[in-house]
């Protein structure tokens, strides 16, 4: 069974596999607390129209995700800011907008089109050592903010408006939470796709707050769930030759619907 | 006497409604104030606007002295509701350890950890630190509130109609530690259950958009109708006796 790492592009696709799991475990916890799922997808969708405008302009397609789904991250931001009613369906839009230009885009690159699918649904047995690299840094900054930034992270999380009677910077919390979403956007692309970037990033910790009592342990649990998860994954898509961001990420919801017979649907 | 709470021409409007009018309210050492008013009246939203957590429109509020929105340390806050999510993983110590988060706060880890414990004992919760949240009774959950309000030492703390569940093991009412804490503390308490609050506080006024404050414990027919706009034997059914003293004094 090991005759798979022979292969240098599965030690890439395993070494991807961990650095994408443990953005997820970290990032997917506040989002699966906050329960802002919506405003996640919103960010990694519009990370299309990067990919589209990276490819257009001959750049790493990863660095025009990161600027596009960080400028969703701004806007949904002063949104928040703003107490905008239409909240939801402004993020909607952002989130077609963002798909829409990644498709004009790609049309517009001369020669050469990539495959749409790629990006959408992942394609972990294509990644360059130059995407690990950036996925690299991008695990590197997550662990730092969100190292020195723990406690300010919980307080928001938790309970905002106490936050804000504490004079912590709530919004400005806020967008760099949003910001490390991007980051994570980032780092699944190659992985799982955009479309199924939401799921690796919260199926984890939805099952992992099952199990714990702190938002460090689940942080930890998730990642290592996430580990499991696309470990299995990659493997089953390997012997099996199915896609691999959907063989991880059915993996994962079997492990979900494991968890909910486990504990009895507690949740 | 040193001036705990300065309020001075007050106004809030919010979405072009006037939800305060030109409230002046003057606080010192440890005062007990209790405000009623009807639902709507402007409660929350006073406490809010001490807490800089709503923008006002006029006026000027003073916390010991500062400015409030330059004194948030001083002021410990009791929110109305409980605006978290009760299943979040965190336990009693991680969330009162929150409430000294604000900038001026810089605590070593082991102070924290006896803060933390004292102002457990206060609240009669010693020995809950690793408790999670999400296994605490209503009661246990807002005793755990005022701890953390309480974790930052405030001059001021404000109570938004907290409900005095009466589940607690020590017995010990939740009116009475109120009373306790206000040894030190100055207190607001937020309320529309008027017999509870009477019984405890120093001083009572009544609020609807417009501040009635008589400086006194005495809430007047007047006062009353003026907030509530309903005939005052309404409101004042099942009123301890003494909080409606005969009204003689002159207006
Ligand atoms: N964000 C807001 N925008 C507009 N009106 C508001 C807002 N918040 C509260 N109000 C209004 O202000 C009034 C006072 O509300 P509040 O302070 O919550 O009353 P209370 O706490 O006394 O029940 C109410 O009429 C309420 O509808
Ligand atoms: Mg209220």
């Amino acid at each position: 069974m090991l005759e798979i790492f022979q292969y240098d592009f599965f030690l890439n696709a395993f070494l991807a596999a961990l650095l994408a799991s443990f953005a997820c475990g970290i990032v997917g916890t506040f989002v699966v607390v906050r329960k802002v799922v919506f405003i996640s997808g919103g960010i990694a969708h519009t990370a299309y129209g990067g990919i589209g405008l990276g490819y257009l302009m001959g750049i790493n397609p990863l660095i025009g995700a990161f600027a596009f789904s960080t400028a969703a991250a701004y806007f949904i931001s002063a949104m928040r800011r703003k107490n905008s009613s239409n909240e939801d369906t402004l993020i909607g839009i952002l989130w077609a907008v963002g798909m829409a230009l990644g498709i004009v885009f790609i049309s517009l690159t001369p020669g050469y089109t990539p495959n749409l699918m790629s990006y959408l649904f992942g394609d972990i047995l294509t990644v360059p050592f130059d995407d690990i690299l950036i996925m690299i840094a991008a695990d590197i900054i997550i662990a730092a903010v969100v190292f020195f930034n723990l406690d300010k992270f919980i307080a928001i999380t938790f309970d905002e408006e106490y936050s804000r009677t504490l004079g912590l910077p709530v919004d400005r919390l806020y967008f760099l939470l949003y910001v490390l979403i991007a980051l994570t956007t980032v780092i699944l692309i190659k992985l799982v796709g955009i479309i199924l970037v939401i799921a690796l990033l919260t199926i984890p910790p939805t099952i992992s707050i099952k199990f714990t009592k702190s938002i460090k342990s689940m942080m930890l649990f998730s990642i290592l769930l996430g580990i499991l998860f696309s470990f299995l994954g990659l493997l089953l898509s390997y012997y099996l030759n199915l896609a691999s961001g959907a063989s991880i990420i059915l993996v994962g919801a079997a492990g979900y619907i494991l968890s909910v017979i486990l504990t009895g649907n507690k949740n | 006497m040193k001036k705990i709470l300065e309020i001075k021409h007050l106004s809030v409007n919010l979405n072009g409604i006037d939800v305060l009018k030109d409230v002046n309210l003057t606080l010192d050492e440890k005062e007990y104030l209790g405000i009623i008013g009807p639902n709507g009246a402007g409660k929350t939203t006073l406490l809010k606007a001490i807490l800089g957590l709503i923008d006002i429109s006029s006026g000027y509020i003073k916390v010991d002295g500062k400015p409030a929105l330059k004194n948030l340390n001083a002021i410990g806050y009791v929110p109305q509701y409980s605006n978290f999510d009760a299943s979040y993983p965190i336990s009693v110590n991680d969330v009162i350890k929150l409430g000294c988060l604000g900038k001026s706060l810089k605590m070593s880890e082991p102070e924290r950890q006896n803060k933390v414990k004292e102002v457990l004992a206060k609240v009669n919760l010693s020995g809950y630190e690793e408790k999670l949240i999400s296994q605490l009774s209503g009661g246990e959950k807002q005793r755990v509130l005022i701890a953390r309000a309480l974790i930052s030492d405030p001059v001021l703390l404000l109570l938004d109609e907290p409900t005095a569940s009466a589940d607690v093991k020590s017995g010990k009412n939740f009116y009475e530690l109120l009373h306790e804490l206000n040894e030190r503390i100055t207190i607001i308490l937020v309320s529309h259950d008027i017999g509870a609050v009477s019984k405890y506080v120093k001083k009572i006024a009544c609020l609807n958009k417009n501040l009635v404050y008589h400086d006194s414990k005495e809430i007047s027919r007047e006062m009353l109708e003026a907030t509530y706009q309903c005939p005052v034997d309404l409101v004042a059914h099942g009123l301890p006796h003494r909080v409606l003293e005969t009204h003689n004094h002159n207006h």
